[in-house]
C-alpha cells in the first residue's frame, strides 16, 4: 500500500465502522449486601473514532486502559452506556438477535491466546469449518475446500487440516485462528494482542500475515497491542487510550513523528532504544501509578501525571480537538 | 592471578522427567557472571533461560533435576545436590526477582511482615531495626510513605509497585549478585522504565552484579555489559553488548535482531524467522537450529562445538556470520573442528 493512502484519515465515503461518544459501564458488586450499589463502572467513557475500508486503526494504552472494551464493544460483547457504534452505516446497538448474528459474520475476533482460543478436541478442519457452516456459507466437500485454500493463504501445509490444535506451536495456532476469522470473509477483524504470547522470532512472521491479508483480501484491522513498534508497523492511524478516554489519535506518522498529548509523548519516550551505542539516551519518563478510567472526573485524568498540567487541567475536561488536519488530541497545554 | 568471576557455571545440563520419556532443558550451559557486571540473557521462549538460572538457586525440584556440571561462587563449589546448590548462598549472596510478583509474594502477609522476615533470617535484625530498615528499602525503590505501606497486602499495590517491592525483597540480604528473571514482561512501558532506570541505578550504587533474563532486546541494549543468546538449551552466543548488536555472528541472533520492529521505522515487511521453535522433547540432530537456519549446510548435521572469536566472544555455529573486516577484506571464521 503507498504510504500516501496509509496516512490519510478515513474517508466518509469508505468508512466501515463508526464509535460515536461510547462508554460502557459494567455493574460494580457491592461490598456487602447492607451497602448502597456503587454506581456501575466506565470501563471507556466518550469513546469516538471511524476506521475505514481496509485500514487498520492501532490502540495502545497501559493495562486496565480500555482497548479489550472497545474491540469487545465492536463485537458485540459489553454492555453500551452512551453512544452508539455504526458499521457499514447501520448501527448496531439498535440490530435485533438475527440481524446482529447475520453481522457477526462480517465482524471476527483473533484473541491474545492462541492457547486457550482453540478447541482442543476439535480437528483443525472443523476449528476453520465452523463459522461456514454456522453463517450457512459453505459445507461438505466445498467448505473441505475452502479450509484447504484457507490453511494455504496462512501458510500452513493442508495436513494440518486432520490434526488436533494441541500438536501445534504458538504462532501455528495463531495462524489457526486467523485462518478461523478469515472463513467467512469477514470486512473487519478485531485482534487483541494478538501477538503478544508469541515467542520473538514468531511475532514477525504473524506481523507480516497480517499485513499480507490486508493487501491481498482489503480486510480492516482494529488492532490492539501493547508494543509500541509492532503497533507502528501494522496501523495506518492509532488511537492512544488513558484511563478509558482517547487521549490522542492520527494518522500513525503523526503520532510517532509529532505526538501531541503529554501522555504519548512520555509512552514514546519510554520505550527502550534497542541500540547500545545510544545508551542513556532514553529521557526519563513519567512516574507514578496507572490512570483509573473513573478516576479524577473533573478534569484530565492525566493530570496527577503529567508534566505539563496546569490547574484548567483538574477543573475541566479536555476536548478532543484537532492538532492537524486528522490529528486530534485532548490536552489543554499542547 | 586474575580473580575468579563472581559466579561461574560450566556444562551444566538439566532434565526434566515427563510421560513422554526424559528430556534435557539445559544441555551443557557454561557461563560466568564478573563482579559488577551485566549479563544478558536472552533466547527463544523454553530454550532453557529460567531453568539454568533455577539451578543456581538451587530451585529445581522433581521432576526435575540436575544431571552434570559444575558450579562455582567466588571460585568455591556451590555445594549441593542434584536439585541444586544450598540455599545458604542461594538468597544470601546470590537473590532473584521472578517474573511473576504477585505468585512469589504470599498473598495473605503484608509486605512489611516478608520484608522484615528476610532481614531476621539473613541479617539477624531484631523487629524494630527490621522495620526501620524495610521502610529504607521500600524508599530506595521508590514507594512514597514507605512507613505506612509497610501493612498493606501485595494486592493492595499495583503490579509496578508489586514488582518494585519484590526487587526490595530480593535487595534486602544485600546480596552480591541480582538475578531478575524478565521482571518487567507483564508491566506498561512507562512502569518498565521506572524499573529499569531503578535497577540501573542500584547497580551503580551497590556495586551489585546482574544477571537479566528477558525477551527485550532494547533492554539488554540499555542495560547488559554482555549477552548470552540461548537457544534449544545451549548458549549459541556470547559477546560485550556492542558487538552482538553490530555483527551478530549467530545465524538465529542475527535473525533476531533482523525480525525485532523498531520504533523509528515502519517500513514493509519485517524479516522473520522462518519455522517453529523446536520441541525439546525431540530436537534436530546436531544443531538445534538447523532446520530454521538460512545458513545451515550439510555439516550442520553434526554438533557444532563453541569457536572462540576472541574479545570475549564465543559462537556455537559451523557457518557463524562474518565479523566486519577493517580493510574490507572478507574475513573467514574458521568453526572448532
Ligand atoms: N466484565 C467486566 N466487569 C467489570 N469490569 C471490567 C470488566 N471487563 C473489564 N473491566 C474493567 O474495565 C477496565 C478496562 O479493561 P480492559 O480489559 O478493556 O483493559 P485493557 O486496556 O484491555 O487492559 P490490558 O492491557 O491489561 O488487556 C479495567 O479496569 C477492567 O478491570
Ligand atoms: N517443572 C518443569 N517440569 C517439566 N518441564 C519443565 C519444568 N520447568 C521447565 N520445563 C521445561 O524446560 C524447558 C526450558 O524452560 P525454561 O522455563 O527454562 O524456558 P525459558 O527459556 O525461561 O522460556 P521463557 O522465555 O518462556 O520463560 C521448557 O521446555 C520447559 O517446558
Ligand atoms: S490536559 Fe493538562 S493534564 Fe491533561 S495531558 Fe494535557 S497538560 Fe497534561
Ligand atoms: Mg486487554
Ligand atoms: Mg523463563
Amino acid at each position: 500500500m503507498p504510504e500516501s493512502e496509509m496516512a490519510k484519515q478515513a474517508d466518509p465515503a469508505k468508512r466501515l465502522v463508526e464509535f460515536t461518544d461510547v462508554s460502557v459501564a459494567y455493574d460494580v458488586q457491592r461490598a456487602a449486601f447492607w451497602h448502597r450499589k456503587p454506581p456501575p463502572f466506565r470501563a471507556i467513557d466518550g469513546v469516538s473514532f471511524q476506521i475505514g475500508r481496509g485500514e487498520t486503526l492501532g490502540v495502545v494504552g497501559e493495562s486496565g486502559s480500555g482497548k479489550s472494551t472497545i474491540g469487545k464493544a465492536l463485537l458485540g460483547r459489553a454492555p453500551l452506556a452512551t453512544g452508539n457504534i455504526s458499521f457499514d452505516g447501520r448501527d448496531i446497538s439498535k440490530l435485533s438477535g438475527a440481524a446482529m448474528r447475520r453481522l457477526r459474520r462480517h465482524i471476527q475476533p483473533v484473541l491474545q491466546d492462541p492457547y486457550a482460543s482453540l478447541n482442543p478436541r476439535m480437528r483443525v478442519a472443523d476449528i476453520i469449518a465452523e463459522p461456514l457452516l454456522v453463517h450457512g456459507i459453505a459445507r461438505g466437500k466445498e467448505a473441505e475446500a475452502r479450509v484447504a485454500q484457507l490453511l494455504n493463504l496462512v501458510g500452513l501445509p493442508s495436513d494440518t487440516a486432520s490434526r488436533h490444535p494441541g500438536s501445534f506451536s504458538g504462532g501455528q495456532r495463531q495462524r489457526i485462528g486467523i485462518a478461523r476469522a478469515l472463513a467467512v470473509e469477514p470486512d473487519f477483524i478485531v485482534a487483541d494482542e494478538p501477538v503478544s504470547a508469541l515467542d520473538v522470532s514468531i511475532r514477525a512472521q504473524i506481523i507480516n500475515l497480517f499485513r499480507d491479508l490486508q493487501q491481498e483480501l482489503g480486510v480492516a484491522y482494529l488492532f490492539i497491542a501493547h508494543d509500541l513498534a509492532i503497533v507502528r508497523h501494522v496501523s495506518h492511524r492509532i488511537a492512544v487510550v488513558y484511563a478509558g478516554r482517547v487521549a490522542e489519535i492520527g494518522p500513525r506518522d503523526a503520532i510517532y513523528g509529532s505526538p501531541q498529548h503529554p501522555y504519548t509523548r512520555a509512552l514514546l519516550d519510554a520505550v527502550p532504544i534497542p541500540d547500545p551505542a545510544r545508551r542513556g539516551e532514553r529521557r526519563p519518563t513519567i512516574r507514578g501509578e496507572f490512570g483509573r478510567p473513573g478516576d479524577e472526573d473533573h478534569g484530565c485524568r492525566f493530570a496527577p501525571r503529567c508534566p505539563l498540567a496546569t490547574k484548567i487541567c483538574r477543573e475541566a475536561v479536555p476536548p478532543l480537538a484537532a492538532k492537524a488536519p486528522g490529528h486530534l488530541a485532548a490536552c489543554w497545554n499542547s | 592471578m586474575t580473580p575468579p568471576p563472581l559466579l561461574e557455571i560450566e556444562d551444566l545440563v538439566v532434565s526434566f522427567t515427563t510421560r513422554r520419556g526424559v528430556f534435557e532443558a539445559v544441555r551443557g550451559v557454561s557461563l560466568h557472571v564478573e563482579p559488577g557486571e551485566t549479563l544478558g540473557i536472552v533466547g527463544e521462549s523454553g530454550s532453557g533461560k529460567s531453568v539454568t538460572m533455577q539451578a543456581v538457586m538451587g530451585l529445581i525440584e522433581a521432576p526435575g533435576a540436575i544431571e552434570r556440571g559444575a558450579m562455582r561462587w567466588n571460585g568455591e563449589p556451590l555445594s549441593g545436590t542434584r536439585h541444586g546448590p544450598r540455599a545458604a548462598v542461594a538468597g544470601r549472596e546470590i537473590a532473584m526477582v521472578f517474573q511473576d510478583a504477585m505468585t512469589s509474594l504470599n498473598p495473605l502477609l503484608t509486605v512489611g511482615v516478608q520484608i522484615t522476615e528476610v532481614l531476621r533470617r539473613h541479617k539477624g535484625l531484631k523487629a524494630a531495626a527490621a522495620s526501620a530498615r524495610a521502610s529504607e528499602l521500600l524508599r530506595l525503590v521508590g514507594i512514597t510513605n514507605p512507613e505506612g505501606r509497610l501493612h498493606y497486602l501485595p494486592h493492595q499495590f499495583s503490579g509496578g509497585m508489586r514488582q518494585r517491592i519484590m526487587i526490595a525483597m530480593a535487595l534486602a540480604a544485600e546480596p552480591a549478585l541480582l538475578i531478575a528473571d524478565e521482571p518487567t514482561t507483564a508491566l506498561d512501558v512507562t512502569i518498565q522504565a521506572q524499573i529499569v532506570d531503578l535497577l540501573a541505578e542500584l547497580r551503580d550504587r551497590l556495586h551489585l552484579s546482574v544477571v537479566l533474563v528477558t525477551h527485550d532486546m532494547g533492554l539488554v541494549a540499555e542495560l547488559c555489559d554482555r549477552v548470552a543468546v540461548m537457544y534449544a538449551g545451549r548458549i549459541v552466543e556470547t559477546a560485550p553488548v556492542q558487538e552482538l548488536f553490530a555483527a551478530p555472528a549467530h545465524p538465529y541472533t542475527a535473525g533476531l535482531l533482523r525480525s525485532m520492529p523498531r520504533l523509528d521505522d515502519s517500513a514493509g515487511r519485517l524479516e522473520a524467522i522462518e519455522g517453529s521453535p523446536p520441541d525439546p522433547s525431540d530436537l534436530p540432530e546436531g544443531c538445534a537450529f538447523r532446520t530454521r537456519c538460512p545458513r545451515a549446510q550439510e555439516d550442520c548435521i553434526h554438533d557444532p562445538l563453541t569457536t572462540d572469536l576472541g574479545s570475549g566472544r564465543g559462537v556455537a555455529c559451523w557457518h557463524p556470520l562474518a565479523p566486519p573486516v577493517a580493510h574490507g577484506q572478507e574475513a573467514r571464521v574458521h568453526a572448532g573442528e
